[in-house]
């Protein structure tokens, strides 16, 4: 549609002017000077992304070595959190380094015992072990080497999901300990202990027992008292 | 030339002629339509790896058309001249230009964003829901706006007409 006066009014009358060919002669597009430019965008662009991954990189790493040095360090007990167990093989060319502890559970394998052995995997830091395994007529088994020793006192190779599921949570606290006890939402859930002379640390274990206590949270504060009921951690 | 950039070459040399006549409708200025497509075309290339294999076209066209209204909500900066623009005299009213020269009065009354709807629906005849996503609003704005952008335009034109009737009588 046209107005009488030759003005554009209509929607077809409106797209024909918008394609008709301006009034203007543009300068043809400079390709040499828009790949320059936009190969620099690109380059910065290709920068700052590989910038940004090495910086999160640099976090998480940053947040690993933190939290396994808090893990690790006193100030970090009472809360530990549950490993799950390495699996790898132990005992072999390794050597027994402490008694066997009963733990007095049983199980399809035999009785379920704890021990010490030394450690070739790395004997450069990690002189022993715990070991979990079962007192068979054979002869002593070894099951799972649980994780490595440190000097720090504190709590060492604390380990969940033992094979069988009879001894939901064990490891061992360096230094002698009169009690050690899980918390599980309000309840306090003490494990059986044992005190080695050599090496000089308080072996625990949860049994069967407290399996569906223990295996619900996601980690479990552990706490180890002395004689007198005080916290030996902070 | 890498292969990636003659391919990109070919993509300006092709797209460049709607590209600047779509700019110089946005903008009604043309060295302000060529800085603007110059600026889409950097884009472009810069994310070319990506949009190669897709519709660099549309790509393009959206880049250049949040460009042109995000220059205008930057503040506002007038450059001083010296020359003083020529004025539009009397023209023949069945004359191609004149339909541009209303074309152009009518779009510099709309705001920006009612300005590139109107372009991306009736130049590049986009479908509504299209635009909305180029432009990132809702398929209700683009339908509210065109109305009242096609409203104003109507306004001039008829402004435009009841001029032309005077002069003629």
């Amino acid at each position: 549609m046209r107005g009488r006066a030759g003005v554009v009014t209509g929607l077809d009358e409106l797209r024909a002017a918008l394609t008709e060919p301006p009034p203007v002669a543009f300068t043809p597009i400079d390709v040499e000077a828009v790949i320059r430019r936009g190969g620099r965008k690109r380059r910065v662009r290709r920068l700052s992304a590989a910038g940004a991954t090495v910086f999160a990189f640099v976090c998480v790493l940053g947040c690993v070595v933190t939290g396994a040095h808090l893990l690790r360090s006193p100030a970090a007990s009472p809360v530990t959190t549950l490993a799950v167990a390495a699996g790898q093989p132990a005992y072999g060319t390794a050597v027994r380094l402490s008694a066997v502890v009963d733990t007095n559970v049983v199980d399809a394998e035999g009785s379920v015992v704890l021990f010490f052995t030394s450690a070739p995997a790395r004997p450069d830091s990690a002189p022993y072990q715990l070991v979990l395994g079962h007192r068979t007529p054979t002869g002593l088994t070894a099951d799972v080497a649980a994780g490595p020793r440190a000097d720090s006192p504190g709590f060492h190779a604390v380990t969940a999901g033992r094979p069988g599921r009879d001894v939901p949570l064990y490891g061992y606290y360096s230094g002698q300990a009169s009690r050690i006890a899980a918390e599980v939402g309000n309840l306090m859930v003490t494990a059986d202990t044992y005190r080695l002379a050599q090496p000089p640390v308080t072996v625990f274990w949860f049994p069967k027992r407290d399996r569906e206590l223990l295996t619900a949270p996601d980690s479990v504060p552990v706490n180890a008292y002395d004689e007198s009921g005080n916290p030996l951690t902070k | 030339m890498a292969r990636g950039d003659s391919e990109f070459a070919d993509f300006v040399r092709a797209a460049s002629p709607r590209l600047l006549h779509a700019a110089y409708l946005l903008s009604g200025d043309r060295h302000q339509a060529e800085d603007d497509v110059q600026t889409a075309l950097v884009r472009a290339y810069t994310a070319w790896p990506r949009i190669r294999r897709q519709d660099p076209f549309a790509y393009a066209r959206k880049v250049l058309a949040n460009h042109v209204i995000d220059r205008w909500r930057r503040p506002y900066r007038e450059d001083a001249t010296e020359d003083v623009p020529e004025r539009s005299g009397p023209r023949d009213f069945t004359d191609g230009v004149v339909n541009q020269e209303w074309l152009m009065r009518a779009l510099s009354a709309l705001t920006p964003r009612e300005r590139a709807i109107v372009v991306l629906r009736h130049y590049w005849d986009l479908p509504e829901a299209e635009v909305a996503a180029e432009l990132k609003v809702s398929l209700g704005t683009v339908k509210s706006t065109n109305l009242r952008a096609l409203a104003k335009m109507r306004v001039t034109a008829a402004g435009r007409a009841a001029c032309a009737a005077g002069r003629a009588s």
